[in-house]
Protein backbone atom coordinates (compact mmCIF):
# COMPACT_ATOMS: atom_id res chain seq x y z
CA UNK A 1 0.00 0.00 0.00
CA UNK A 2 1.32 3.48 -0.93
CA UNK A 3 2.22 5.69 2.01
CA UNK A 4 -0.28 8.53 1.28
CA UNK A 5 -3.12 5.98 1.14
CA UNK A 6 -1.97 4.33 4.37
CA UNK A 7 -1.71 7.68 6.14
CA UNK A 8 -5.09 8.80 4.83
CA UNK A 9 -6.73 5.55 5.98
CA UNK A 10 -5.13 5.91 9.41
CA UNK A 11 -6.49 9.45 9.72
CA UNK A 12 -9.87 8.21 8.53
CA UNK A 13 -10.05 5.52 11.22
CA UNK A 14 -9.02 8.05 13.90
CA UNK A 15 -11.81 10.41 12.84
CA UNK A 16 -14.27 7.51 12.66
CA UNK A 17 -13.33 6.29 16.14
CA UNK A 18 -13.85 9.79 17.52
CA UNK A 19 -17.28 10.04 15.88
CA UNK A 20 -18.30 6.68 17.35
CA UNK A 21 -17.11 7.69 20.82
CA UNK A 22 -19.09 10.92 20.57
CA UNK A 23 -22.27 8.97 19.85
CA UNK A 24 -21.62 6.61 22.77
CA UNK A 25 -21.09 9.62 25.04
CA UNK A 26 -24.22 11.31 23.71
CA UNK A 27 -26.28 8.23 24.58
CA UNK A 28 -25.50 8.82 28.27
CA UNK A 29 -27.29 12.21 28.13
CA UNK A 30 -31.03 12.80 28.06
CA UNK A 31 -32.46 11.72 24.70
CA UNK A 32 -33.22 15.33 23.65
CA UNK A 33 -29.69 16.55 24.37
CA UNK A 34 -28.23 13.42 22.78
CA UNK A 35 -30.19 13.93 19.56
CA UNK A 36 -28.98 17.54 19.46
CA UNK A 37 -25.37 16.48 19.90
CA UNK A 38 -25.67 13.91 17.11
CA UNK A 39 -27.12 16.54 14.74
CA UNK A 40 -24.20 18.90 15.51
CA UNK A 41 -21.61 16.14 15.03
CA UNK A 42 -23.37 15.05 11.84
CA UNK A 43 -23.16 18.58 10.39
CA UNK A 44 -19.47 18.83 11.30
CA UNK A 45 -18.62 15.53 9.59
CA UNK A 46 -20.52 16.51 6.45
CA UNK A 47 -19.10 20.00 6.05
CA UNK A 48 -16.10 18.93 3.92
CA UNK A 49 -18.12 17.02 1.35
CA UNK A 50 -18.95 18.34 -2.11
CA UNK A 51 -22.66 18.69 -3.01
CA UNK A 52 -22.50 16.39 -6.03
CA UNK A 53 -20.64 13.62 -4.21
CA UNK A 54 -22.97 14.06 -1.25
CA UNK A 55 -25.99 13.69 -3.52
CA UNK A 56 -24.51 10.52 -5.00
CA UNK A 57 -23.89 9.17 -1.49
CA UNK A 58 -27.49 9.87 -0.45
CA UNK A 59 -28.82 8.22 -3.60
CA UNK A 60 -26.76 5.14 -2.85
CA UNK A 61 -27.98 4.97 0.74
CA UNK A 62 -31.59 5.42 -0.44
CA UNK A 63 -31.20 2.58 -2.96
CA UNK A 64 -30.62 0.19 -0.03
CA UNK A 65 -27.54 -1.53 -1.44
CA UNK A 66 -27.48 -5.28 -1.07
CA UNK A 67 -25.53 -6.16 2.02
CA UNK A 68 -25.38 -9.04 4.40
CA UNK A 69 -25.59 -6.58 7.31
CA UNK A 70 -28.92 -5.31 6.00
CA UNK A 71 -30.14 -8.90 5.53
CA UNK A 72 -29.11 -9.90 9.04
CA UNK A 73 -30.76 -6.86 10.63
CA UNK A 74 -33.97 -7.93 8.89
CA UNK A 75 -33.55 -11.49 10.22
CA UNK A 76 -33.07 -10.08 13.74
CA UNK A 77 -36.22 -7.96 13.41
CA UNK A 78 -38.14 -10.99 12.15
CA UNK A 79 -36.91 -13.00 15.13
CA UNK A 80 -38.79 -10.45 17.28
CA UNK A 81 -41.91 -10.60 15.16
CA UNK A 82 -41.64 -7.74 12.63
CA UNK A 83 -39.19 -8.09 9.72
CA UNK A 84 -40.33 -4.87 8.04
CA UNK A 85 -39.55 -2.82 11.15
CA UNK A 86 -35.90 -3.10 10.15
CA UNK A 87 -36.59 -0.79 7.21
CA UNK A 88 -36.44 2.15 9.63
CA UNK A 89 -32.81 1.50 10.55
CA UNK A 90 -31.53 0.40 7.13
CA UNK A 91 -30.47 3.92 6.04
CA UNK A 92 -28.36 4.23 9.22
CA UNK A 93 -26.66 0.89 8.55
CA UNK A 94 -26.23 1.64 4.85
CA UNK A 95 -24.54 4.97 5.65
CA UNK A 96 -22.11 3.38 8.12
CA UNK A 97 -21.29 0.60 5.65
CA UNK A 98 -20.60 3.17 2.89
CA UNK A 99 -18.24 5.16 5.10
CA UNK A 100 -16.35 2.11 6.35
CA UNK A 101 -16.03 0.64 2.86
CA UNK A 102 -14.58 3.83 1.37
CA UNK A 103 -11.83 4.01 4.02
CA UNK A 104 -11.20 0.25 3.87
CA UNK A 105 -10.77 0.43 0.08
CA UNK A 106 -8.23 3.24 0.53
CA UNK A 107 -6.38 1.15 3.14
CA UNK A 108 -6.37 -1.90 0.85
CA UNK A 109 -5.23 0.09 -2.20
CA UNK A 110 -8.22 -1.16 -4.23
CA UNK A 111 -7.99 -0.21 -7.88
CA UNK A 112 -11.77 -0.08 -8.36
CA UNK A 113 -13.20 2.18 -5.69
CA UNK A 114 -14.35 5.73 -5.02
CA UNK A 115 -10.84 6.93 -4.12
CA UNK A 116 -9.53 5.64 -7.45
CA UNK A 117 -12.23 7.66 -9.23
CA UNK A 118 -12.16 10.98 -7.38
CA UNK A 119 -8.89 10.93 -5.41
CA UNK A 120 -8.11 9.98 -1.83
CA UNK A 121 -8.85 13.31 -0.19
CA UNK A 122 -12.26 13.80 -1.77
CA UNK A 123 -13.18 10.16 -1.13
CA UNK A 124 -12.19 10.54 2.52
CA UNK A 125 -14.48 13.56 2.82
CA UNK A 126 -17.32 11.41 1.46
CA UNK A 127 -16.47 8.65 3.94
CA UNK A 128 -16.70 11.04 6.88
CA UNK A 129 -19.87 12.55 5.42
CA UNK A 130 -21.33 9.02 5.28
CA UNK A 131 -20.59 8.54 8.97
CA UNK A 132 -22.12 11.99 9.56
CA UNK A 133 -25.18 10.91 7.57
CA UNK A 134 -25.50 7.84 9.81
CA UNK A 135 -25.41 10.04 12.90
CA UNK A 136 -27.94 12.50 11.48
CA UNK A 137 -30.33 9.70 10.57
CA UNK A 138 -29.87 8.08 13.98
CA UNK A 139 -30.90 11.38 15.60
CA UNK A 140 -34.19 11.32 13.66
CA UNK A 141 -35.22 7.72 14.46
CA UNK A 142 -38.74 7.76 15.92
CA UNK A 143 -38.21 5.43 18.87
CA UNK A 144 -39.07 5.94 22.54
CA UNK A 145 -36.22 7.35 24.61
CA UNK A 146 -35.05 4.03 26.08
CA UNK A 147 -34.99 2.26 22.73
CA UNK A 148 -33.43 5.27 21.01
CA UNK A 149 -30.58 5.43 23.57
CA UNK A 150 -29.89 1.71 23.04
CA UNK A 151 -29.85 2.30 19.26
CA UNK A 152 -27.43 5.21 19.65
CA UNK A 153 -25.06 3.15 21.82
CA UNK A 154 -25.13 0.30 19.28
CA UNK A 155 -24.41 2.68 16.39
CA UNK A 156 -21.60 4.48 18.24
CA UNK A 157 -19.99 1.27 19.44
CA UNK A 158 -20.23 -0.31 16.00
CA UNK A 159 -18.51 2.67 14.37
CA UNK A 160 -15.78 3.00 17.00
CA UNK A 161 -14.96 -0.72 17.32
CA UNK A 162 -14.93 -1.23 13.53
CA UNK A 163 -12.32 1.52 13.24
CA UNK A 164 -10.28 -0.13 16.00
CA UNK A 165 -10.47 -3.52 14.23
CA UNK A 166 -9.45 -1.99 10.93
CA UNK A 167 -6.41 -0.38 12.57
CA UNK A 168 -5.55 -3.79 14.00
CA UNK A 169 -5.57 -5.27 10.49
CA UNK A 170 -2.81 -2.89 9.39
CA UNK A 171 -0.61 -4.39 12.15
CA UNK A 172 -1.35 -8.08 11.36
CA UNK A 173 1.74 -10.28 11.74
CA UNK A 174 0.64 -13.35 9.77
CA UNK A 175 0.46 -15.71 12.76
CA UNK A 176 -2.57 -17.94 13.46
CA UNK A 177 -3.33 -15.91 16.58
CA UNK A 178 -2.98 -12.56 14.83
CA UNK A 179 -5.26 -13.70 11.99
CA UNK A 180 -8.13 -14.66 14.29
CA UNK A 181 -7.60 -11.62 16.47
CA UNK A 182 -8.08 -9.34 13.46
CA UNK A 183 -11.07 -11.34 12.19
CA UNK A 184 -12.76 -11.21 15.60
CA UNK A 185 -12.35 -7.44 15.86
CA UNK A 186 -12.83 -6.16 12.31
CA UNK A 187 -16.26 -7.30 11.11
CA UNK A 188 -18.16 -8.41 14.26
CA UNK A 189 -18.78 -4.86 15.59
CA UNK A 190 -20.93 -3.99 12.55
CA UNK A 191 -22.62 -7.41 12.65
CA UNK A 192 -23.48 -6.72 16.29
CA UNK A 193 -24.88 -3.29 15.40
CA UNK A 194 -26.97 -4.73 12.56
CA UNK A 195 -28.47 -7.46 14.75
CA UNK A 196 -29.12 -5.16 17.69
CA UNK A 197 -30.68 -2.42 15.57
CA UNK A 198 -32.94 -4.89 13.78
CA UNK A 199 -34.17 -6.32 17.09
CA UNK A 200 -34.68 -2.88 18.67
CA UNK A 201 -36.59 -1.63 15.62
CA UNK A 202 -38.94 -4.61 16.00
CA UNK A 203 -39.65 -3.62 19.60
CA UNK A 204 -37.31 -6.00 21.44
CA UNK A 205 -36.38 -5.04 24.98
CA UNK A 206 -32.84 -3.55 24.87
CA UNK A 207 -31.53 -6.37 27.09
CA UNK A 208 -32.85 -9.04 24.71
CA UNK A 209 -31.61 -7.11 21.68
CA UNK A 210 -28.12 -6.82 23.19
CA UNK A 211 -28.04 -10.61 23.75
CA UNK A 212 -28.10 -11.09 19.96
CA UNK A 213 -24.59 -9.64 19.78
CA UNK A 214 -23.35 -13.05 21.01
CA UNK A 215 -23.77 -14.08 17.38
CA UNK A 216 -21.53 -11.30 16.06
CA UNK A 217 -18.12 -12.99 16.38
CA UNK A 218 -19.14 -16.34 14.83
CA UNK A 219 -21.10 -14.61 12.05
CA UNK A 220 -18.11 -12.34 11.41
CA UNK A 221 -15.95 -15.46 11.11
CA UNK A 222 -18.38 -17.02 8.63
CA UNK A 223 -18.14 -13.90 6.47
CA UNK A 224 -14.38 -13.82 6.59
CA UNK A 225 -13.84 -17.53 5.91
CA UNK A 226 -16.06 -17.29 2.80
CA UNK A 227 -14.34 -14.11 1.64
CA UNK A 228 -10.93 -15.71 2.11
CA UNK A 229 -11.88 -18.84 0.15
CA UNK A 230 -12.97 -16.62 -2.73
CA UNK A 231 -9.99 -14.31 -2.49
CA UNK A 232 -7.57 -17.25 -2.46
CA UNK A 233 -9.19 -19.59 -4.97
CA UNK A 234 -11.63 -17.51 -7.02
CA UNK A 235 -11.06 -16.33 -10.56
CA UNK A 236 -10.56 -12.76 -9.35
CA UNK A 237 -8.37 -13.77 -6.42
CA UNK A 238 -6.60 -10.73 -5.04
CA UNK A 239 -5.23 -11.74 -1.65
CA UNK A 240 -1.88 -12.91 -3.07
CA UNK A 241 -0.85 -9.29 -2.43
CA UNK A 242 -1.60 -9.65 1.31
CA UNK A 243 -1.28 -13.36 2.14
CA UNK A 244 -0.84 -12.57 5.85
CA UNK A 245 -4.56 -11.65 5.89
CA UNK A 246 -5.88 -14.76 4.10
CA UNK A 247 -6.72 -17.93 6.03
CA UNK A 248 -6.07 -20.43 3.22
CA UNK A 249 -2.80 -18.81 2.21
CA UNK A 250 -1.61 -18.66 5.80
CA UNK A 251 -2.44 -22.34 6.25
CA UNK A 252 -0.38 -23.44 3.27
CA UNK A 253 2.43 -20.96 3.91
CA UNK A 254 2.88 -22.54 7.35
CA UNK A 255 3.17 -26.06 5.88
CA UNK A 256 5.80 -28.13 4.08
CA UNK A 257 5.16 -26.38 0.74
CA UNK A 258 5.21 -22.88 2.21
CA UNK A 259 8.36 -21.72 0.40
CA UNK A 260 7.06 -22.83 -2.98
CA UNK A 261 3.70 -21.15 -2.37
CA UNK A 262 5.42 -17.93 -1.19
CA UNK A 263 7.35 -17.82 -4.45
CA UNK A 264 4.22 -18.40 -6.56
CA UNK A 265 2.27 -15.72 -4.66
CA UNK A 266 5.07 -13.20 -5.18
CA UNK A 267 4.44 -13.73 -8.91
CA UNK A 268 0.64 -13.65 -8.38
CA UNK A 269 0.11 -11.06 -11.08
CA UNK A 270 1.05 -13.75 -13.58
CA UNK A 271 -2.09 -15.86 -14.12
CA UNK A 272 -0.22 -19.17 -14.48
CA UNK A 273 1.63 -18.65 -11.22
CA UNK A 274 -1.61 -17.79 -9.44
CA UNK A 275 -3.27 -20.92 -10.86
CA UNK A 276 -0.33 -23.04 -9.66
CA UNK A 277 -0.60 -21.41 -6.22
CA UNK A 278 -4.32 -22.22 -6.08
CA UNK A 279 -3.74 -25.86 -7.00
CA UNK A 280 -1.00 -26.11 -4.40
CA UNK A 281 -3.32 -24.76 -1.68
CA UNK A 282 -6.09 -27.20 -2.68
CA UNK A 283 -3.69 -30.19 -2.68
CA UNK A 284 -2.26 -29.04 0.62
CA UNK A 285 -5.67 -29.15 2.37
CA UNK A 286 -6.16 -25.39 2.78
CA UNK A 287 -9.78 -25.65 1.67
CA UNK A 288 -10.21 -28.49 4.18
CA UNK A 289 -8.93 -26.25 6.98
CA UNK A 290 -11.38 -23.52 5.92
CA UNK A 291 -14.19 -26.10 5.95
CA UNK A 292 -13.14 -27.23 9.42
CA UNK A 293 -13.19 -23.68 10.81
CA UNK A 294 -16.55 -23.06 9.16
CA UNK A 295 -18.18 -26.22 10.55
CA UNK A 296 -17.04 -25.44 14.10
CA UNK A 297 -18.23 -21.85 13.70
CA UNK A 298 -21.64 -22.94 12.39
CA UNK A 299 -21.97 -25.31 15.35
CA UNK A 300 -21.25 -22.37 17.70
CA UNK A 301 -23.90 -20.28 15.92
CA UNK A 302 -26.47 -23.08 16.27
CA UNK A 303 -25.79 -23.46 19.99
CA UNK A 304 -25.98 -19.69 20.53
CA UNK A 305 -29.29 -19.33 18.68
CA UNK A 306 -30.72 -22.10 20.87
CA UNK A 307 -29.47 -20.44 24.06
CA UNK A 308 -31.05 -17.08 23.17
CA UNK A 309 -34.64 -18.36 23.48
CA UNK A 310 -35.84 -15.94 20.80
CA UNK A 311 -39.57 -15.39 20.19
CA UNK A 312 -39.01 -16.83 16.69
CA UNK A 313 -35.59 -18.38 16.05
CA UNK A 314 -36.58 -19.52 12.51
CA UNK A 315 -35.05 -16.58 10.55
CA UNK A 316 -31.66 -17.15 12.15
CA UNK A 317 -31.92 -20.94 11.84
CA UNK A 318 -32.72 -20.42 8.15
CA UNK A 319 -29.55 -18.38 7.77
CA UNK A 320 -27.61 -21.21 9.41
CA UNK A 321 -29.18 -23.78 7.10
CA UNK A 322 -28.26 -21.74 4.01
CA UNK A 323 -24.65 -21.76 5.14
CA UNK A 324 -24.71 -25.51 5.71
CA UNK A 325 -26.21 -26.16 2.28
CA UNK A 326 -23.52 -23.99 0.65
CA UNK A 327 -20.83 -25.85 2.54
CA UNK A 328 -22.23 -29.23 1.52
CA UNK A 329 -22.19 -28.12 -2.15
CA UNK A 330 -18.53 -27.09 -1.86
CA UNK A 331 -17.62 -30.45 -0.32
CA UNK A 332 -19.50 -32.44 -2.98
CA UNK A 333 -17.83 -30.38 -5.70
CA UNK A 334 -14.38 -30.99 -4.31
CA UNK A 335 -14.24 -34.77 -4.29
CA UNK A 336 -16.05 -35.60 -1.04
CA UNK A 337 -18.71 -38.29 -1.37
CA UNK A 338 -22.32 -37.24 -0.89
CA UNK A 339 -23.06 -38.96 2.42
CA UNK A 340 -19.83 -37.74 4.01
CA UNK A 341 -20.39 -34.17 2.72
CA UNK A 342 -23.79 -34.18 4.40
CA UNK A 343 -22.38 -35.44 7.70
CA UNK A 344 -19.58 -32.86 7.73
CA UNK A 345 -21.91 -29.96 6.90
CA UNK A 346 -24.55 -30.85 9.53
CA UNK B 1 -17.57 -8.83 22.03
CA UNK B 2 -18.28 -12.22 23.70
CA UNK B 3 -15.52 -14.80 23.27
CA UNK B 4 -15.84 -17.63 20.76
CA UNK B 5 -13.49 -20.63 21.00
CA UNK B 6 -10.29 -20.31 18.95
CA UNK B 7 -10.13 -22.70 15.95
CA UNK B 8 -7.53 -25.47 15.86
CA UNK B 9 -4.05 -24.30 14.84
CA UNK B 10 -2.74 -25.07 11.36
CA UNK B 11 -0.26 -27.68 12.65
CA UNK B 12 -2.81 -29.40 14.87
CA UNK B 13 -5.21 -29.67 11.94
CA UNK B 14 -2.53 -30.84 9.53
CA UNK B 15 -1.38 -33.57 11.92
CA UNK B 16 -4.92 -34.71 12.73
CA UNK B 17 -6.10 -34.78 9.11
CA UNK B 18 -3.06 -36.72 7.92
CA UNK B 19 -3.45 -39.48 10.52
CA UNK B 20 -5.28 -42.18 8.53
CA UNK B 21 -6.64 -43.80 11.70
CA UNK B 22 -8.46 -40.57 12.56
CA UNK B 23 -11.97 -41.25 11.29
CA UNK B 24 -13.79 -38.06 12.29
CA UNK B 25 -15.84 -37.04 9.22
CA UNK B 26 -13.98 -33.76 8.68
CA UNK B 27 -10.60 -35.52 8.51
CA UNK B 28 -11.86 -38.27 6.20
CA UNK B 29 -13.36 -35.54 3.97
CA UNK B 30 -10.09 -33.60 3.87
CA UNK B 31 -8.18 -36.75 2.86
CA UNK B 32 -10.75 -37.40 0.09
CA UNK B 33 -10.39 -33.78 -1.09
CA UNK B 34 -6.60 -33.87 -1.16
CA UNK B 35 -6.54 -37.17 -3.08
CA UNK B 36 -9.01 -35.75 -5.62
CA UNK B 37 -6.96 -32.60 -6.20
CA UNK B 38 -3.77 -34.65 -6.47
CA UNK B 39 -5.11 -36.90 -9.22
CA UNK B 40 -3.19 -35.49 -12.16
CA UNK B 41 -5.68 -36.60 -14.83
CA UNK B 42 -8.60 -34.74 -13.30
CA UNK B 43 -6.78 -31.94 -11.50
CA UNK B 44 -7.78 -29.05 -13.75
CA UNK B 45 -11.36 -30.25 -14.03
CA UNK B 46 -11.43 -30.76 -10.26
CA UNK B 47 -10.19 -27.28 -9.59
CA UNK B 48 -12.74 -25.73 -11.96
CA UNK B 49 -15.57 -27.63 -10.34
CA UNK B 50 -14.48 -26.65 -6.83
CA UNK B 51 -13.99 -23.02 -7.76
CA UNK B 52 -17.48 -22.76 -9.22
CA UNK B 53 -18.90 -24.20 -6.01
CA UNK B 54 -16.83 -21.85 -3.86
CA UNK B 55 -18.06 -18.85 -5.86
CA UNK B 56 -21.63 -19.91 -5.04
CA UNK B 57 -20.74 -20.72 -1.43
CA UNK B 58 -20.69 -17.12 -0.32
CA UNK B 59 -24.25 -15.84 -0.68
CA UNK B 60 -23.23 -12.20 -0.77
CA UNK B 61 -20.92 -10.00 -2.76
CA UNK B 62 -17.57 -11.34 -1.54
CA UNK B 63 -15.86 -7.98 -1.36
CA UNK B 64 -18.93 -5.85 -0.85
CA UNK B 65 -19.93 -7.23 2.51
CA UNK B 66 -16.93 -6.29 4.55
CA UNK B 67 -14.77 -4.65 1.96
CA UNK B 68 -12.01 -7.00 3.00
Amino acid sequence: MARPARDAARQGWIATKAAGATVEHAATLTADRARGLLRTESDRLREGSEPLLMAALRARIASRPSSVFIDWSRDAAEAFGDADAALAIHPVLAAVIEGVKIIDDIQDGETRCLAAEVGIERAMNVALAAIGEALGRTAELPFDDRTWSAVAVAVGRGIRETALGQEMESRATGSHESYWNVVDHKTPPLVATALELGALAAGADPVHAAALTQLAVPLGRVLQIGDDANDALGDDATDWRTPQLNLLMLYSLSGPNGDELGELLRRGEDRESLRAAQLLMLRDGALGYAVHTLTTTLAAIGATIESLALPDPQPLLRLLEQQREGLERVLRSSGVDEELARRVAK
Amino acid sequence: MPKTAMPMTFDEFRTSSEAVENDRPIYVAVRQQRRWFRDGSSAEQAVQSALRAIARWVPWDPNGATGS
